[in-house]
């Protein structure tokens, strides 16, 4: 523990690993890969928000609450690393300013579904569309962090954050709210071999979709970046 | 940026980026107070170096009651309402508010008195850029002390809408008497421009 690393910094060490921004209203996922995982945790923070307004996809109704992004693992996706072993379970937990009660979810947080176990992603958040007016002033900040992301054992992913005012100074009942909660890849069930044992190299973050399933996207400058902190011989390897 | 992108953009909606192992610093102190007394704020914030904001903060006061403090930001205009947000907590406690704006709006509760541990974490990305709507969020606590139940815990999440970078933020307390021996700060800049 201690002393001077390889990049030359004292201590423990905090590292910007890579970031990703969008530049218009056409980007579905936020995605990083292939990143270092020889830290005590790897730290993502994601800023930015959900174009609900119809600008490049699916126009939501004012008034009316939304799902919030979908988050992903491991390549545990379409077309990645492990996507035939997507099989995530998350626990969402909000709140909404008017109100002291915390609400939560579970599973992919689609309908009222009280099922965890999903194969198709994680939910954080829950938001409360008011306009389409300066839509994006409804931005939020979320920080997940992964402990020992290296070790060759399940990985979970946990975040806190919240935002999304409402646009122009509006104070609507349910136009902030705070976020916190968890997501992590089945390693095994009964039935199954042994899966996704492999390091946390890689995060992608949804837009998600409407109620018909039709792709929602991402405002401009939203963006998803990725730190490693700490020397991963602190768990001894 | 960190790394060497291999990024590419698919047409169906991917930004997307794999990084060969190339780190740079994530992070930096950009000033701290191991010992501020009573209302305090923490002006001329350097902006140049970083994107995102990080502070913790933790409390003291002498009084023989709590009560809610608050805090907020400005930029360079010094404009008191476009801080906006919401923050519940529970505890001994619970309490709630929606998202109004304003210089006091956003409470932390309840701060300490004497024999109490309390503390606050705030995170704001892009804090220090020009986009024009800038996201954060926070979290706080307060301890039971020695003869009381004010164990309380709070979070907060809303936006700061200007499209300047935030240079100071204002913290005060219920009773503004808070000792140096018991309050303190430390500013980080996180994720390097």
């Amino acid at each position: 523990m201690g002393g001077v690393d390889a990049y030359g910094n004292t201590e423990q060490k905090f590292h910007l690993l890579g970031t990703v921004e969008t530049t218009n209203s056409t980007t579905q996922y936020l995605e990083l890969s292939g990143l270092d995982t020889s830290y005590a945790m790897i730290e993502f923070v994601f800023t930015g928000w959900i174009d609900h307004s119809g600008g490049g996809g699916t126009n939501i109704g004012s008034g009316q609450f939304t799902n919030g992004p979908s988050i992903q693992m491991q390549g545990a996706w379409p077309g990645g690393s492990h996507s035939g072993a997507a099989h995530y379970r998350c626990l969402n937990a909000y709140h909404y300013g008017n109100t002291s009660g915390m609400y939560y979810r579970v599973g992919d947080s689609i309908n009222s579904s009280s099922i965890m176990l999903s194969p198709n992603f994680g939910r954080m958040g829950k938001l409360y569309y008011i306009s389409g007016a300066n839509a994006e002033e409804n931005r939020f900040t979320v920080n997940f962090i992964c402990v020992g992301p290296g070790d060759n054992t399940q990985k979970v992913i946990h975040w806190r954050g919240g935002g999304n005012s409402g646009p122009q100074g509006g104070s609507g009942s349910y136009s902030s709210s705070t976020w916190t909660g968890n997501v992590q890849l089945c390693a095994q069930t009964t039935a199954s071999a042994v899966r996704c044992m492999d390091p946390m190299d890689s995060i992608r973050i949804g837009a998600g979709t409407d109620n018909a399933g039709t792709a929602k996207y991402f405002g401009s400058y939203s963006s998803l970046t990725a730190y490693g902190m700490g020397k991963s011989d602190a768990f001894g390897r | 940026m960190a790394g060497t992108s291999t990024a590419s953009r698919a047409s169906w909606g991917v930004i997307a980026s794999s990084y060969g192992q190339n780190p740079t610093p994530g992070s930096g102190a950009l000033a701290y107070n191991a010992g501020v007394q009573g209302n305090f704020s923490i002006t001329n914030i350097p902006t140049t170096q970083w994107k995102d904001l990080e502070l913790y903060i933790h409390w003291g006061q002498q009084s023989t009651w709590t009560g809610q403090g608050y805090w907020y930001f400005t930029d360079q205009t010094n404009a008191v309402n476009p801080n906006q947000g919401c923050y519940n907590y529970w505890g001994w406690s619970t309490g709630s508010s929606n998202g109004t704006a304003g210089q006091t709006s956003q409470y932390v509760y309840p701060v300490s008195y004497s024999n109490m541990w309390s503390s606050m974490r705030l995170y704001c990305a892009n804090a220090f850029s020009d986009q024009n709507t800038k996201a954060w969020w926070y979290e706080a606590g307060n301890s039971s002390g020695n003869s009381s139940s004010y164990a309380t815990l709070q979070s907060g999440a809303g936006v700061f809408r200007s499209s300047y970078p935030i240079t100071a933020v204002h913290v005060n307390t219920p009773w503004g008497n808070g000792s140096s021996s018991y309050q303190g700060w430390l500013l980080i800049g996180r994720n390097p421009k």
